[in-house]
């Protein structure tokens, strides 16, 4: 094993080892031990330690080198006392000594007086953990110790305790009774309190003092004895003394009690045993737990137990009390412990079993000191008088619980008792009655004289009485009651009392007189039913009315005695077989109760109607009718409003039978019950077809059945709606029908059905789908037309992206005067042929309301200035004047809208102005026309001096694909199309457009929108960029492009700016080449064969390739942006690209070093930031006709000159000279445009016509510096160019 | 728990509160134990018993009681019976937090009967330390930060314990920042 450490290892397993050399020098030592003794290495070992252990004569390195193999104990000679144990190793290959081990401390003090901690040792080293053992153990025998202490101290405590618990039991110092210890002879050990007072005793009559008497005692006393009691008198009282011998400790305790007392009782129990022995009741006495220890003959004669089994025993053990009553023991007993008189009746058995009711007296007999001595009881025989009292107790208890009133008076009849009934009758209190006559207190007013007269004769002769009479509570309420009365006589037949029973029947008499009073009511109702109440006897033939004085036909009853008349000659006569039916089927028992309506004559003449209701209520034996009952009522009101009724139902019956709407009534199980004409024609069935069906099986077609059932659940809710469905009539032809449908409910407001209304709406269905499938077609249309602009439009792009690319690097080159103007053509032509596809694109996309209006801040007067420059050209080519007449002062610096679209309506209107004016001017003007803390309504007019136009096209100037004449196209070109889209746009930004025209004077068209107000911080901030020559040198860059044209444009532009380019025809190819050339960016077109560009990409992701992916796309469709980046690529370029467009996508994505800056966005770029040449001197060639010193001298001059025309014009704008400044700029224009120098053609002759002072101070200044700029820019670059 | 912890409740009443609090502890506990020995192992409940009757004895809640408690092992037992081996912890509290877990696996052996918490420590920052405790016992959370209070105390740096994560919220063990 070859084990090898590094020194901070070595130092972390042994921190105080020693390494020492042959020369015993210390050549390195451990951390920790470094740390305990620090500055050791180098030293000798000799200096440092000694060697304890084994004992070595003398330290060499031989020496050592035996000591190795067993435990070797090293003392630092400079700290006496600390030592490290271990052992010593040899090094051979060193020829070194190494010691291993680690220092031995006592206790974890010295680890710490060390200056040592936890992590100073080794992990595998024990010595903290021993030493913590150690400490351990200390605590341990600490806890044993302070154990064995606290463990010694409760047993020494527990003996104490148990013996001062044993001498307060024998000898209780409290104790109220004398206590007294005195050794064998007498001699007093020790007194309680009480026995301290005693101090002379007088015992056998001989008089001692206290130390006398307790030898005198000692001498008759036997330690061995049990115990021994005497009695002695001291300080005049006597006392029993114990006296309990202990012989183990040699001495007596004496217990004394006090029992002058008990002495003095004995006595008196004596006398009053003599005196009881003479009483002829029975008399025993207790003593304070109940036992007799005395009685005398009378008792044993009563109980019939002889003196000696009675005493010794209680007297409930003798029979006092019996088991039934405990109640009486328990207060004898009770009585007994707490000394209390006692008396009470209680039954006393006597030894053979029967008993006698005893009546007990018992009173304690006390002691001087108020405590029981003992009891003395009496008994007394009293069973007859009990049986007495309860038999009047029975007696009395049936008067008294008695719920009719009882009333005992006496002979007089005045009050002598009565019970509570009679005292709740009456309100009287018993007391309050005593000595009255019932009579006088309680009749009244209403009580009936003869009732009076009758009760007061039956009393006088003696005679019982039974009678009901109307007497009156106290309260004053009357009351009925039935009175039983009779006399009580004595033997001798007089009478001594009465007593009467008396009986509320107030309720029934109350009940009585209600009957009486509904039998009344009962009457009265049934001749209100009718009109009046009659009753007929079969027997007599005769008719009797219930309130003969009623009319009735005109007849009062007393005219109607005649029954013929009454019950025939008056019926109608086409109603007149009713009654003779009914009369019929009555007298031969068919029937026994009629309801009839029929017609009877008025004794005026006129018909009335009458409902005639009978019943039998007697018969004879066969079951024939002998009376019969009943009443008449004139219905004839409700007859006539039934018959007009009647007729209306009818009118309306007939109305929905023929009205040209189909109805159906269903039942609650959807069965038909009715159906009127139209219904039956509508589904082609007879009515007898119909009744009884299920509506839904005949016509629902599958398709309508759940609608139908919802329907009819939501009728079975109270639901009435209106809806449509499609059925099929009876053959089978599908049909639409209108239903309004509605619950159907009977008298009782109960649900019995549905009734629906059908209206045939077949017809309007048709026409319905019809219009739909129309409308589906259109639209589907429009979509055909939106795909197929699309992809025309992509297909037009594709090569459009080549030839507008491929004539921009033909521009750059040297071309003749012939070949810049054809080459101008084509860019015109290409320029105009992407307007048409973009002008088609957006009107499709307004169609198809696709399109999205941009809401972001822009400046509006950068967007006036910039649609300025820009057509600034077309009009100059023209030589038209090109003005901003007026740019409204309160013009908000930003405004939130789509620049974008507003830049386009611009720019369409403008050129359309300059296009159709041939001279004199196009002018352009911003009107605030409505300005809020939000909001700023924007005029913008555009006016021209041109064509104008008729007022009749004037009207059609928006229409699409519209132009004046025919010939308008072909001079000026376009598609019509512009005004259109300009329209449409500005009504898509919520504003509107009008236009004024006259023809051969000009026209105006002006538009008004209302954009928000926001702020600098609303404006898009973006990175521009110095493009510079070769910004691209070394970059790798794929182009990807089945089309090779395009391939061609896009490598040209790259490969201008030092880009190697490698190209693709599909997208494997594009990823395998991009793996190849370990590209750094990848232009990729999406359509292309094999793989196209949005698979190529996904792919190039998964194989985690992460360059940055550019999209190159002629397809302008919404979304495709989104798509593009959903698919892992990085930007978007749409074909035909802006080459500084282009440029500064790949800048932005490669990170080159272009420099950026914060410029606010606007719409059109800096001049700085184009890539194109700063100049372009072909034209001067042309001009010089190939002289170069002519060129040479032109050049000079220019840079001679212009930086102090520049000067000049600087210094005049500083003092405000705006016209000095603008007439410089105006000579400074021809040589720039002989020079071609594009970024500041444009700049230069806005500074010519600020003159007119419309453009703020700080934007002229800026534009002033910025041209200056770029004109040293291009001195510096001719300098180079021409002069070396 | 071994005696020790009951002997220094013992002790943290009698000398803070009287002997009587601490007799009615014991009554109140119904733990009838007149001596514990240090190194003999006592079943946890007597501990919690003990710790519940001294809340209800000086109306405390045992959240406190146990904080106390914590602090008091640290400068009365701890300092008083292993003084030497508190010191050897570490010159500062940091340094001692940092030896924490080593001088508890180093515990673990001495006391075979001993059911030791283990710690760690993370975010060793100069101004604070994270402790991660992680124990077999519920319910110490509150000793466990008295301790660390007390820690701070013994080198007169005062630190605040701030329980970051506990097994009552869902976590495996109870993390304290404590930080001075």
């Amino acid at each position: 094993m070859n084990v090898i450490f590094e020194e901070t290892q070595f130092n972390r397993i042994f921190p105080f080892y020693i390494l020492i050399n042959h020369d015993l020098v210390i050549q390195s030592v451990g951390k920790t031990l470094e740390k305990m003794i620090p500055g050791m290495a180098g030293k000798s070992f000799h200096n440092i330690f000694s060697i304890k252990r084994p004992e070595i004569a003398s330290i060499d390195f031989e020496s050592l080198q035996n000591t190795t193999n067993q435990l070797v104990i090293i003392e630092v000679t400079t700290a006496k006392h600390t030592v490290l144990r271990g052992q010593l190793e040899l090094l051979p290959a060193t020829k070194q000594i190494l010691f291993i081990g680690s220092p031995w401390f006592g206790s974890m003090e010295k680890v710490v007086q060390n200056n040592l901690k936890i992590d100073d040792f080794a992990f595998h080293d024990p010595m903290i953990d021993l030493l913590h053992v150690l400490k351990t153990q200390e605590i341990t025998t600490d806890d044993l110790k302070h154990l064995l202490t606290t463990v010694n101290k409760q047993k020494n405590d527990l003996k104490n305790a148990a013996k001062e618990i044993h001498d307060i039991a024998l000898f209780p110092m409290q104790n109220p009774d004398p206590l007294i210890r005195i050794d064998r002879e007498g001699k007093i050990l020790k007194l309680n309190p009480a026995a301290v007072l005693l101090i002379d005793f007088i015992y056998d009559d001989i008089k001692y003092n206290q130390v006398d008497f307790w030898i005198k005692i000692s001498a008759i006393l036997d330690i061995n004895a049990d115990r021994e009691v005497i009695e002695a008198s001291s300080g005049g009282k006597t006392y029993s003394f114990v006296i309990k011998p202990l012989p183990d400790d040699g001495y007596y305790n004496i217990y004394g009690r006090d029992i002058t007392e008990q002495k003095k009782n004995e006595e008196q129990l004596k006398l009053l045993a003599l005196v009881a022995s003479t009483n002829e009741n029975g008399v025993f006495f207790t003593n304070t737990r109940g036992v007799v220890f005395y009685a005398n003959q009378a008792y044993c004669n009563l109980t019939g137990y002889s003196l000696d089994e009675i005493i010794g025993h209680t007297p409930m053990e003798l029979g006092l009390s019996s088991v039934n009553n405990n109640t009486n023991a328990d207060i004898l007993r009770n009585a007994f412990s707490t000394g209390q008189n006692f008396h009470f009746e209680i039954p006393q058995y006597r030894k053979d079993g029967s008993w006698f009711w005893s009546r007990c007296k018992g009173q304690p007999n006390l002691g001087n000191d108020g405590r029981v001595m003992h009891y003395f009881t009496i008994i007394e025989d009293i069973t007859l008088e009990k049986e007495n009292e309860n038999q009047l107790n029975i007696l009395s208890s049936i008067a008294a619980q008695n719920t009719h009133g009882v009333v005992i008076s006496d002979k007089d009849g005045k009050i002598e008792w009565a019970n509570k009934s009679f005292e709740l009758m009456t309100g009287y209190a018993l007391s309050e009655m005593v000595g009255k006559k019932p009579g006088f207190i309680l009749q009244g007013p209403e009580t009936n004289p003869e009732t009076i007269a009758y009760l007061r004769s039956q009393i006088q002769t003696g005679e019982p009485f039974v009678c009901e009479i109307l007497n009156y509570h106290r309260s004053g309420k009357p009351y009925w009651l039935r009175i039983q009365g009779q006399a009580i006589k004595d033997k001798e037949g007089n009478v001594m009392k009465y007593f009467a029973i008396e009986e509320d029947i107030t309720h029934e008499k109350e009940t009585q007189q209600k009957l009486k009073e509904f039998e009344s009511r009962f009457r009265l109702a049934l001749e209100k039913i009718g009109d009046n109440v009659w009753e007929y006897d079969f027997i007599t033939n005769k008719t009797v009315f219930s309130n003969p004085k009623k009319n009735f036909l005109g007849y009062n009853f007393s005219e109607n005695t005649d029954n013929v008349r009454l019950w025939w000659n008056n019926i109608h006569k086409d109603d007149l077989h009713l009654m003779i039916e009914n009369d019929r089927k009555c007298r031969c028992g068919e029937i026994d109760f009629h309801i009839l309506e029929y017609r009877m004559i008025d004794k005026d003449g006129s018909i009335r109607w009458v409902l005639d209701r009978g019943v039998v209520i007697e018969k004879d034996m066969d079951g024939k009718p002998l009376k019969i009952i009943g009443t008449h009522t004139n219905i004839t009101d409700q007859k006539i409003a039934e018959e007009a009724l009647r007729i209306k139902e009818e009118k309306y019956r007939n109305i929905i039978t023929n009205m040209n709407l189909g109805l159906l009534e269903v039942d609650i199980e959807e069965k038909i019950q009715y159906a009127n004409q139209r219904f039956c024609i509508m589904s082609g069935y007879e009515l007898h077809d119909l009744i009884g069906k299920k509506a839904s099986d005949l016509f629902v077609t599958p398709e309508s059945r759940n609608l139908l059932e919802q329907k009819n659940e939501s009728r079975k809710n109270n639901v009435a709606d209106a809806y449509e469905v499609s059925v099929t009539d009876k053959n089978g032809q599908l049909r639409w029908w209108l239903i309004s449908g509605a619950p159907n409910y009977n008298d009782q407001g109960k649900l019995i059905g549905s009734i629906g209304i059908h209206l045939d709406v077949t017809e309007q269905k048709n026409l319905e789908h019809e219009l739909i499938e129309a409308k589906n077609f259109a639209e589907a249309s429009t979509r055909a037309k939106e795909i197929f602009l699309a992809n025309m439009s992509h297909e037009i792009r594709t090569p459009m992206n080549a030839i507008i690319g491929m004539s921009n690097q033909l521009a750059k080159t040297s071309l003749s005067h012939n070949q810049e103007f054809y080459l101008h053509t084509i860019q015109s032509a290409a320029d105009n042929l992407l307007v048409i596809i973009n002008d088609i694109l957006d009107l499709s996309k307004i169609e198809a309301g696709k399109l999205a209006l941009e809401n972001i801040g822009f400046d509006p007067r950068q967007l006036a200035d910039s649609v300025m420059r820009v057509m600034m050209y077309k009009a100059e080519e023209k030589g038209i004047a090109f003005t901003t007449s007026h740019i409204d002062n309160k013009l908000s610096p930003v405004l939130i809208g789509d620049p974008f679209r507003l830049n386009q309506v611009l720019l369409n209107l403008l050129s359309n102005a300059i296009k159709f004016t041939e001279k004199g001017s196009v002018d352009v003007s911003f009107q605030v026309a409505g300005d809020t803390p939000e909001a700023q309504t924007l005029v913008i007019k555009v006016q021209d001096t041109g064509i104008g136009m008729d007022e009749t096209f004037v009207k059609q100037i928006f229409d699409k694909f519209s132009q004046e004449y025919k010939s308008v196209s072909r001079t000026y070109g376009g598609t019509g199309l512009g005004m259109s889209i300009a329209k449409d746009l500005i009504e898509l930004m919520g504003g509107k457009i009008e236009v004024v025209s006259k023809k051969e004077k000009g026209t105006t068209i002006s538009f008004t929108v209302e954009f928000r107000k926001g702020d600098i911080s609303d404006i898009l901030q973006k990175e521009a960029f110095n493009i510079t020559n070769n910004f691209l040198a070394g970059k790798k860059i794929v182009v990807a492009d089945d089309n090779d044209h395009n391939r061609l444009v896009a490598s040209i532009i790259l490969g201008n700016y030092g880009a190697e380019i490698s190209e693709a025809v599909n997208g494997e190819e594009a990823i395998r080449t991009i793996q190849q050339v370990n590209a750094d960016l990848v232009l990729m077109d999406i359509q292309m064969p094999v793989l196209n560009g949005l698979q190529a990409t996904r792919q190039l992701r998964e194989q985690g390739i992460e360059i940055p992916v550019i999209a190159v796309t002629a397809n302008a469709i919404k979304g495709e942006n989104q798509k593009c980046l959903d698919a892992g690529m990085n930007d978007y370029i749409s074909k035909p690209f802006k080459e500084d467009e282009f440029l500064k996508t790949i800048a932005r994505w490669l990170k080159t070093e272009a420099v950026s800056e914060e410029i606010s966005a606007g719409i059109s770029e800096s001049h700085a930031e184009s890539s194109d040449p700063l100049f372009d001197i072909s034209s001067l060639k042309e001009i010089s006709r190939g002289n170069e010193a002519f060129i040479l001298k032109m050049v000079k001059l220019f840079c001679d000159q212009t930086p102090l025309m520049f000067d000049e014009m600087i210094s005049a704008f500083e003092k405000n000279d705006l016209e000095t400044m603008g007439a410089i700029a105006h000579k400074i224009k021809p040589s720039i445009d002989t020079f071609n120098i594009i970024p500041v053609k444009h700049d230069i002759r806005t500074i010519e016509a600020a003159r007119n002072g419309k453009i703020p101070q700080q934007d002229l200044q800026n534009l002033l510096g910025q041209t200056r700029i770029n004109l040293d820019k291009v001195i510096s670059e001719l300098k180079k160019q021409f002069q070396g | 728990m071994y005696g020790i912890v009951n002997k220094a409740i013992e002790d943290l009443v009698r000398e803070n509160y009287g002997d009587d609090k601490w007799e009615a502890v014991k009554t109140l506990s119904g733990v009838d134990v007149d001596f514990f020995i240090s190194n003999e192992p006592y079943d946890d409940d007597i501990t919690y018993k003990l710790a519940t009757a001294v809340s209800e004895v000086i109306h405390i809640p045992v959240s406190m009681v146990l904080q106390v408690f914590g602090e008091w092992w640290i400068l009365k037992t701890g300092i008083e019976k292993y003084g030497g081996l508190m010191q050897a912890g570490g010159n500062s509290l940091h340094e001692f937090l940092i030896n924490l877990p080593l001088f508890h696996s180093r515990i673990m052996l001495i006391y075979p009967k001993l059911t030791p918490p283990e710690f760690k420590v993370s975010h060793i920052e100069d101004q604070s330390i994270y402790v991660h405790y992680f124990s077999k016992r519920q319910g110490l959370m509150d000793f466990v930060k008295g301790l660390l209070t007390g820690l701070g105390k013994m080198y007169n740096t005062p630190a605040e314990v701030e329980l970051v994560e506990s097994r009552e919220q869902g976590g495996d063990h109870e993390i304290f920042k404590v930080s001075w």
